[in-house]
């Protein structure tokens, strides 16, 4: 008797196996997928009183319609990124050139710092053979960015020079605030009629204190060539 | 994978350096009684104010005041006897570039006392301890150990692997294996307390196989002191030592250049490093190392204890160095990866692992590359030296960083191979040196444009809020009908006496805003300032 049960109970389970597997061959089937979604769509579109009721194919094409909306907001998301990056190619290139430049914001091109001769430079206002400081190793980096020919170094605005910095003879100092003035970078601290002196770390060495100063106090010295910034020679 | 038989691919278990070279057994100095000699104080001290980053330190004491041995005078820097700090000033330090650095000079007291225990005695190793004791790397780099056990901390997800590093591959070095057959009980002590307070899950300590001496000392303190130490035995191939390859050799994980062994959770340090940071647990600061001393014009190779801040000068003197004819150059921290020392007045420090002396030799000019592949065959890094040069030479950083100079260690192998005698690992540094100056000077370039651009920004702030000012002035006067009127009525104010109120019905009344004040201080002072506008 237990045998029988045993083989019943087999039997239905292969029989609810079997049914389990038909609907899932059925639904799998697109056209199955495409009914059980109007089912679905059925369902859950809510019943709207006088209008007619929603057949096969209108609501095919509002499935189609909202694809095409998923589709928009992709769209429109894409636009969004794409305004993001758009920033315009000159400011681009300009930013670009900028980087190349050696920050020292000297004037010595011409110009009132590192970024307007950047912008000169993608004006066509100014040639790329304008900077002392960058010295020839920038002129070749500026012409391979912008494929324009090597220019030798304008030897009218001035000469490439070891790293310097300045350094105010603090005694002669008589706190006149010129040279605070004058620095691009913010690198001397002092007040009216109090000592100034000069932050090494952010001098760039542009000389631009120098004319200013009444009394004449300030000179550039090397830059310090301390121990954590040794190098190795390059073997000859 | 496992059934694959692996195992009779690789004759040892250990995966193998790739390269490297089996120099010449050339252990100088080794201690046939078990001894290390201990050297006479000498007349000063000079202790550098620099961390191992070549950084500037400021230091704690002043110049004329006395400090006590073990006393720390600056971070990191430990007084190695009593006595007096004669001056504070710039001195030769041992580096390749012969400059010179600040450095505390101690004068010792002519007697000292002996070396007592400073602080309590902790039961598990602390950061803090350590940097109190000024416990650094005693392999040759001096990285301070108190940063290296705080990464471990951090990093505590990682299974923890304590490596104990005694492998001194490189030549004419023995200062590990001479400890390790003098002192080995006090290693494996040291082992096993720092196996306690890391609580790692590993331990491994390796060593050369050819330490027959060292490698006996150490099973025999292990048999006294048994602690759960995986003891490893390497080929003797150089540069089989250098931490990146030896880690990966250990527990199959490569690091890349950037990548520290703490991230990968392992605690990697010098046998002596592990003795010193047990040493400083127990209350004792570490302010001596020992030096290998070797090479001619020496009656015989030593080992010997050097407390921090001896001159290399006076640890040669003290060896039995006779100045002769030939021209010596004396070379810190091993033949191949070591460097000559530009002043003999350098002082010891704790990244001085050995002194070696060598007649001068000129070195034979350097030839066309011919291709041969031998530093490629060579290199533990498995780079391409031949081609990793080309870049360096023309000075290509890029080139130079595609090719992995980063992961470099600058062993020195292949200037050894090199038929051309290409100076081959002086590029390398040269190179490396030029990326690392070119990284800072972008960085400094972008903190000046930031400055600038910051002051742009303020004086073009400046100027728009006194234009503001100006308009809202103009806006101010604008509205009267009879400027000039006003402005003759403000004028008679001015002029009018004080006291005089005779004159103020007939005046004509303004027709701005401006209330006809009965005050008069009031209205001169409202007077100047619109009239320095007008004008």
């Amino acid at each position: 008797m237990s045998r029988v049960s045993t083989l019943l109970a087999l039997l239905a389970f292969i029989a609810a196996l079997a049914l389990l597997g038909a609907v899932l061959g059925y639904l799998s089937t697109s056209s199955g997928a495409l009914s059980l979604r109007r089912w679905a769509r059925r369902q859950t579109t809510p019943p709207d009183d006088g209008a007619p009721e929603m057949t096969d194919s209108p609501a095919d094409t509002h499935f189609q319609q909202t694809q095409a909306a998923d589709t928009h907001i992709q769209q429109t998301q894409a636009a969004d990124t794409h305004v993001e990056q758009t920033i315009p190619p000159a400011e681009q290139l300009i930013e670009r050139v900028n980087a190349c430049l050696p920050q020292t914001q000297c004037a010595q091109c011409g110009h009132p710092g590192c970024r307007p001769y950047a912008t000169a430079i993608i004006n066509d206002e100014a040639p790329i053979n304008q900077c002392p400081p960058g010295g020839e190793a920038l002129i070749h980096e500026l012409a391979d960015l912008l494929g324009k020919e090597f220019l030798p170094l304008d030897a009218e605005r001035g000469e490439t020079k070891a790293p310097q910095v300045a350094l105010i003879d603090e005694p002669l100092c008589i706190g006149c605030t010129l040279c605070i003035a004058a620095c691009p970078v913010d690198a001397i601290v002092g007040a009216s009629k109090l000592m100034h002196t000069v932050v090494i770390d952010q001098c760039t060495g542009c000389e631009l204190c120098l004319p200013p100063c009444p009394v004449d106090c300030i000179s550039l010295v090397p830059a310090d060539d301390t121990l954590a910034h040794w190098h190795w020679p390059k073997p000859a | 994978m496992k059934w694959f038989p692996l195992s009779l691919l690789c004759a040892s278990g250990q995966a193998q350096l790739h390269g490297g070279l089996r120099l010449p057994r050339d252990k100088p100095g080794l201690p046939v009684n078990g001894e290390i000699r201990e050297l006479a104080l000498p007349a000063r001290l000079m202790l550098p104010l620099l961390d191992y980053r070549r950084e500037a330190l400021i230091p704690r004491v002043k110049a004329g005041q006395w400090v006590g041995a073990g006393q720390s005078l600056a971070p990191g820097v430990i007084a190695p006897a009593s006595g007096r700090v004669a001056s504070i000033e710039p001195r030769p330090v041992i580096h390749p570039s012969g400059m010179h650095a600040p450095c505390i000079v101690l004068e010792p007291d002519t007697e000292q006392p002996d070396e007592a225990r400073l602080y309590e005695p902790l039961p598990t190793m602390t950061a803090e301890r350590l940097d109190k004791c000024g416990v650094q790397g005693l392999g040759g780099a001096a990285f301070a150990t108190a940063d290296k056990l705080k990464a471990i901390e951090h990093s505590a997800n990682e299974p923890r692997i304590l490596l104990i590093n005694a492998v001194e591959c490189e030549p004419q070095i023995a200062c590990d294996e001479a400890l390790l057959m003098c002192d080995a009980t006090a290693v494996i002590k040291a082992i096993g307390f720092l196996m306690d307070s890391t609580q790692c899950q590993r331990c491994v300590l390796a060593v050369e196989n050819d330490k027959t001496a060292a490698i006996a000392a150490i099973r025999q303190a292990l048999q006294r002191h048994p602690v759960a130490l995986e003891l490893v035995l390497l080929e003797p191939v150089y540069p089989a030592g250098a931490e990146r390859s030896l880690i990966r050799r250990i527990t199959g994980r490569s690091m890349n250049a950037e990548q520290r062994p703490a991230e990968l959770g392992i605690l990697s340090i010098n046998v002596a490093t592990a003795l010193a940071a047990h040493r400083a647990c127990q209350g004792f600061p570490l302010y001596s190392r020992i030096v290998t001393v070797s090479g001619v014009g020496l009656p015989e190779p030593v080992n010997v204890r050097v407390r921090f801040g001896t001159p290399v000068d006076e640890v040669l003197r003290q060896c039995g160095y006779q100045d002769s004819v030939m021209e010596h150059r004396v070379r810190a921290n091993g033949p191949l990866s070591g460097f000559d020392l530009p002043s003999l007045q350098a002082p010891v420090t704790a990244s001085t692992n050995s002194l070696g002396i060598q007649p001068v030799q000129a070195t034979p000019p350097p030839q066309p590359c011919i291709r041969c592949g031998a530093c490629e065959e060579v290199c533990p890094e498995q780079l391409l030296p031949q081609q990793l040069y080309w870049y360096a030479r023309a000075d290509d950083l890029s080139g130079c960083q595609r090719f992995g100079l980063d992961s470099c260690i600058t062993c020195g192998c292949c200037d050894l191979v090199c038929p051309s005698s290409i100076p081959l690992t002086q590029s390398f540094r040269h190179a490396r040196d030029a990326q690392r100056e070119h990284e800072r000077q972008e960085h400094m370039a972008l903190l000046s444009q930031q400055r600038f651009q910051a002051r742009e920004q303020r004086l073009a702030d400046r100027a728009a809020a006194r234009e503001a000012r100006r308009q809202q002035a103009k806006a101010k006067l604008s509205t009267s009908k009879d400027p000039i009127a006003d402005a003759l009525a403000r004028a008679r104010q001015r002029r009018k006496p004080r006291g005089a109120t005779s004159n103020q019905t007939a005046s004509p009344t303004p027709a701005t805003d401006k209330p006809n004040a009965a005050d008069t201080t009031r209205s001169d002072a409202q007077a100047p300032p619109s009239g320095t506008q007008e004008s």
